[in-house]
């Protein structure tokens, strides 16, 4: 009783804070640019949080930090945007909103998309904001038991979760690989070796996972569609449709629910982030659904779109957990939120709570209220928004080639990046032409380096020694699940294959068209 | 005597011929690919970088890793093969012309952005894709071009203020 009578006095106080014109105003500031950060592919929260940060020196530190708060969860909704739209994924974590959310725009359902992500991302905020003031203390101490390999494992677990992405678990395996690989390209950071450059100096910086993801969506979107002269019509979009109906609506609800709950979770751990929350966020409502023809490119799933909205934004919450209670930042987003704490004199860790709880709890109640506003926000756009899937593509196309050519350069303000994206463009059509997904791709070069890190640093824990992967019980557990989820796919498939022995798959526009066997 | 050894060597090898045989021309570029990189991403890992050294890990034993199970991976792709993919169509002649066209121009992006700005080079490339390439009427391609180079212009430019090439003449 006592414990709840403190908290909601502490919340009172935050909510009387937050509630001034100042701070709603820096508050809806932080949201609307964070959309706009999230909208623009090529620019991400950390790179639009690190842009902002030094406009906010001239702010009181509440409006500051609430400022920023803002952007790095305002972000991910605008990221579902163009996602659904244009089928180019404006963060990491929204990658899988381009394939099922995308698909749904395709049939006319961008509208339902965006809305159930808008109420997902409502929920998830909301249901995330609530956790991270009852728990955060004892959840940061949770998360301090995940050490280095333990780290390595949850990474390699969601590695192993997309191994049963599209058709088959050994192309998506391929891909996830691949991906680490071209992460792995360019200077070692530890070592300042050369790894896999040829002597070719643009990359010694190696690859960037966002020209890389735009070619693979954005760019191979395009070509995609410049194959077939008579374009389809233009998507249908009416006002009865902008809506999830009854059923829609009661599809969603667990999927908001368990996202959230795993988005949070997985959001606390510093290290993953929410990209791999909206990751196994997807995989667990996939793998949970009796509709399982629904989901990828050809349909779309409305619990894919719930589910990886309503973890990144529960996961955006979650992260600021340990960055509060121990100060410790499991993401750039919040290391900068960390850098804005340090420059307006606020030390976040275990004696917050005691130094400065006035802002904490401000920052609280000004993310229930920023929750609030783009949910208000946004419903009211989702018809503008949709009624953008009515171009007809011919239009959309070069506009959308002209964002990604100008988004892959912001990335590191270099040309190769240019060239990056237009040679993924062309590898991504190919991908899709042979059927290897891209997805994985994308995951294996966003974790490949985290990865990396944390097995070097269990490594050099352990003096070289691999026990360190099984000498406790948290990692022993960890290991267990990383096989369960590389063979069940097996054991799957194999039950599959006994049941119907010799089944080909023919699936796509094939009239008249020549095939790759031909 | 050489007949029955043949038929002896056929009939060991047919589990693999049963499982060669459902595959496509995609499926062996896929696997020799996948070979010919993970293949040379292992040896330049394990000859060019070390794996283990005295401070812990060294700069090749991760890429070595990856590397190296991309080739156990390959096992399983044989294993599973072309049966488990779904069949995507080639575009026609027309298609492929559109799409080689479209590609070529946009290779000609950062070559073009270092004489006349990487906005306007982008632009030709939007205006020869929908004037050459798609065949858009004249005035909606003109207001895709005027709406869409606005835009760009406005938030790159203007609201980010990102330093792009412009030039030896200062175009944007």
């Amino acid at each position: 009783m006592g414990l709840f009578a403190g908290l909601a006095d502490n919340l009172s106080v935050g909510f009387s804070n937050a509630l001034t014109l100042e701070l709603i105003f820096y508050g809806l500031l932080g949201v609307v640019l964070g959309q706009i950060v999230g909208v623009l592919p090529g620019i991400g929260p950390p790179s639009g949080m690190a842009v902002l940060l030094p406009l906010t020196f001239v702010l009181p530190p509440a409006g500051a930090i609430i400022m920023l708060a803002g952007i790095h969860y305002g972000a991910s909704y605008g990221g579902t945007i163009t996602a659904v739209l244009i089928g180019v994924p404006g963060e990491s974590s929204n990658v899988m909103t381009a394939i099922d959310g995308y698909a749904m725009g395709k049939r006319g359902k961008a509208g339902v998309a965006l809305s159930v992500a808008a109420v997902g991302s409502f929920v998830a905020g909301t249901f995330g904001v609530i956790l991270l003031m009852l728990m955060a203390p004892e959840i940061a101490r949770i998360g301090l038991l995940f050490g280095a390999p333990e780290m390595a494992l949850l990474i390699a677990l969601g590695l192993a979760a997309v191994a049963s992405f599209g058709d088959s678990q050994a192309r998506s395996l391929l891909m996830a690989l691949f991906g680490m690989f071209l992460a792995a390209v360019g200077v070692d950071r530890t070592f300042g070796d050369l790894r896999f450059t040829m002597g070719f100096s643009p990359l010694y910086d190696g690859f960037h996972f966002v020209p890389v993801t735009i070619g693979l969506f954005g760019i191979a979107e395009v070509i995609t569609n410049l194959e077939r002269k008579d374009h389809l019509p233009p998507i249908a979009v009416k006002l009865r449709n902008m809506w999830p109906d009854r059923t829609e609506w009661r599809r969603v609800l667990a999927p908001y629910l368990r996202a959230s709950g795993l988005g949070f979770i997985i959001g606390v751990i510093p290290g993953p982030g929410v990209t791999v929350a909206s990751f196994m966020a997807y995989e667990v409502e996939r793998r949970r659904s009796d509709r399982p023809e629904e989901w990828g490119e050809n349909h779309g799933a409305i619990e894919g779109v719930a589910a990886v909205d309503a973890a990144n934004n529960a996961g955006n919450a979650g992260q600021l957990a340990p960055l509060l209670a121990l100060g410790l930042p499991g993401s750039p987003g919040t290391a900068i939120l960390l850098s804005a704490f340090i420059i307006h004199g606020i030390r976040p860790g275990p004696m917050l709570m005691q130094t400065n709880a006035d802002i904490v709890w401000t920052l609280i109640a000004s993310m229930y209220i920023g929750n609030v506003a783009l949910l208000l926000l946004n419903l009211p756009a989702v018809p503008l928004w949709a009624y953008i899937a009515r171009v007809p593509f011919n239009y959309l196309g070069p506009a959308i080639l002209l964002i990604c050519l100008l988004g892959a350069y912001t990335v590191n303000n270099r040309i190769f990046d240019v060239y990056v994206a237009v040679a993924f463009g062309v590898l991504g059509y190919l991908m899709r032409k042979v059927s290897l997904p891209a997805a994985p791709l994308i995951l294996g070069m966003v974790l490949g380096p985290l990865l990396e890190s944390t097995v070097r640093q269990s490594l050099t824990i352990s003096l070289g020694s691999w026990d360190v992967f099984y000498r406790r019980p948290l990692t022993v557990g960890l290991l267990a699940l990383l096989v369960l989820a590389l063979t069940w796919p097996q054991v799957q498939a194999a039950k599959h294959r006994r049941s119907r022995p010799s089944r080909e798959v023919m699936a796509g526009p094939t009239g008249g068209a020549r095939t790759d066997s031909d | 005597m050489t007949r029955a050894a043949g038929g002896g060597v056929a009939k060991a090898l047919s589990p693999l011929r049963r499982v060669v045989d459902g595959w496509r021309v995609s499926d062996l570029v896929i696997a020799v690919a996948t070979l010919a990189i993970a293949g040379a991403g292992f040896r330049e890992s394990t000859t060019q970088h070390e794996l283990l050294g005295r401070f812990g890990p060294g700069a090749g034993l991760f890429p070595a890793i990856v590397t190296g199970a991309a080739l156990f991976v390959i096992l399983l792709f044989v294993l599973q093969g072309a049966s488990r993919a779904v069949r995507s169509s080639w575009p026609e002649r027309d298609g492929i012309r559109r799409i080689v066209l479209m590609v070529a121009a946009t290779a000609l992006v950062p070559t073009l952005s270092g004489i006349v700005g990487l906005l306007t080079a982008s632009l030709l490339v939007v205006a020869f894709l929908l004037f050459i390439v798609v065949r858009a009427p004249v005035l909606p391609a003109l207001l895709t071009l005027t709406i869409s180079g606005g835009l760009a212009y406005l938030i790159f430019f203007r609201l980010l203020t990102n330093p792009m090439p412009r030039g030896p003449w200062g175009y944007f």
